[in-house]
């Protein structure tokens, strides 16, 4: 019986075991952006090139967390709609009008596509599940554990803190 | 009882992933026989009789499992780009990258609102990565890569938990695992291609959109336990 509740508890520990925003992952992704914003979807276009197909989306930048200040960012993200088709790109996010996200770009594209991806709501920073796919929290396939979001304020200070120790500017709210 | 108490308590947790629309349909081909054109140029002076080799490997790692539910049949040259229109299914070499600089190869999958898929355009990054096929430490392993973009280009998605699955999302140079398919990749074929031979329960667990498969969750679990090490 014993054994039983222990591996019960592993059970209970790993359910939620998605891979969280955690503080070398803030790190990671800061190193390998030229700027980190806060901002609201406002609303995406399509783009078609030699490079793909492309979904841009306009954000209207409401935080600068990291990097030069721009009221307004273009985030191209490969993929999206093109007439009847859908053009689908592992990993890439989806960015959503209407949404509140926070974003680790280097130039107009978000690093390691859905890697630098996160939607905030209450405040907090959300991942998906699978660690690489940007899902709103309201779908079923988000985690919803502990260790699935993380709030806002501790990205924040944390990037502030590696700003501190760099070059990088700080924390600029627009 | 363990397995009744597992069944109750655990979550999504998935293994292999097949990929949704929008609309949430899956994705597939209807027609089994995927034609595909290779554009050689670009390629960091690999040999062409090699690249064509390691495209035909990538194609059979996927096909093996499912025996005649799938196959891929080279068309030869063409010189195109990524275009939806062109019925070209089209793997090239770019040495113009314009995506991330840390990814080592991007496919772009067309699908209908059904679900059907109609296209691909795979696109290998040697710009900003150094390519081999010999397995020559430091450099990216064509094959390692061919067999991952494939997967993506029948259907399949990531399998984040999972990490020697070909489907696993990162890689690293000099890696030749990603090769031969793990059964994790396998068993996401199948299910795709050749359903009847798998039961219910898998084929519910690894929807992105389903219910989990149980069996499937306690494989996972010393992965997931490892991870919460790290």
């Amino acid at each position: 019986m014993r054994t039983l509740l222990i591996l019960l508890t592993v059970c209970l520990q790993t359910a939620f075991a998605a891979e969280p925003l955690n503080s070398m992952r803030v790190h990671d992704l800061s190193q390998r952006s030229e700027s980190v914003v806060r901002g609201h979807v406002l609303h995406q276009r399509m783009e078609f090139d030699q490079n793909g197909v492309w979904t841009v989306a306009m954000v209207r930048v409401t935080e600068t967390l990291q990097g030069p200040v721009h009221p307004i960012r273009e985030v191209r993200v490969p993929g999206g709609r093109l007439e009847d088709l859908e053009v689908m790109v592992a990993r890439a996010p989806k960015l959503i009008p209407g949404d509140d996200v926070l974003l680790f770009l280097k130039g107009d594209q978000i690093v390691g596509l859905g890697e630098g991806a996160f939607v905030i709501d209450q405040e907090r920073v959300w991942r998906a599940l699978d660690a690489w796919t940007f899902v709103r929290p309201t779908l079923q396939t988000t985690a919803e554990g502990p260790d699935a979001s993380v709030e806002l304020a501790k990205v924040r200070n944390q990037l502030s803190g590696d700003h501190a120790s760099s070059d990088h500017p700080s924390s600029v709210a627009n | 009882m363990l397995t009744l108490c597992l069944a109750l308590l655990v979550p999504d947790a998935s293994a292999w992933q097949v990929r949704n629309n929008d609309h949430g349909q899956e994705l597939s081909w209807k027609n089994r026989t995927i034609s595909y054109q290779v554009d050689p140029s670009n390629n960091q002076d690999l040999s062409e009789a090699a690249v064509e080799s390691m495209i035909a490997a990538g194609t059979r790692s996927w096909t093996t499992p499912v025996g005649d539910g799938l196959a891929f049949v080279d068309e030869g040259r063409a010189t195109g780009r990524i275009d939806p229109h062109d019925g070209v299914n089209i793997i090239y070499f770019e040495d113009e990258w314009d995506h991330d600089p840390a990814l080592v190869g991007l496919t772009f999958v067309w699908s209908r609102p059904d679900g059907e898929i109609i296209g691909f355009d795979m696109a290998l990054n040697t710009e900003d990565h150094d390519w081999a096929v010999d397995g020559t430490p430091g450099h990216n392993d064509l094959l390692n890569t061919l067999s991952h973009e494939f997967g993506h280009a029948i259907g399949v998605d990531h399998s984040p938990e999972v990490e020697a699955a070909t489907m696993y999302p990162s890689t690293f140079p000099g890696e030749l695992a990603k090769r031969d398919l793990d059964s994790d990749d396998k068993s996401a074929v199948q299910y795709l291609y050749n359903k009847s031979s798998v039961g219910p329960d898998v084929q519910a667990g690894c929807s992105t959109s389903a219910a989990p498969s149980h069996l499937a969750w306690l494989f996972a679990l010393p992965l997931l336990v490892r991870r919460r090490d790290r």
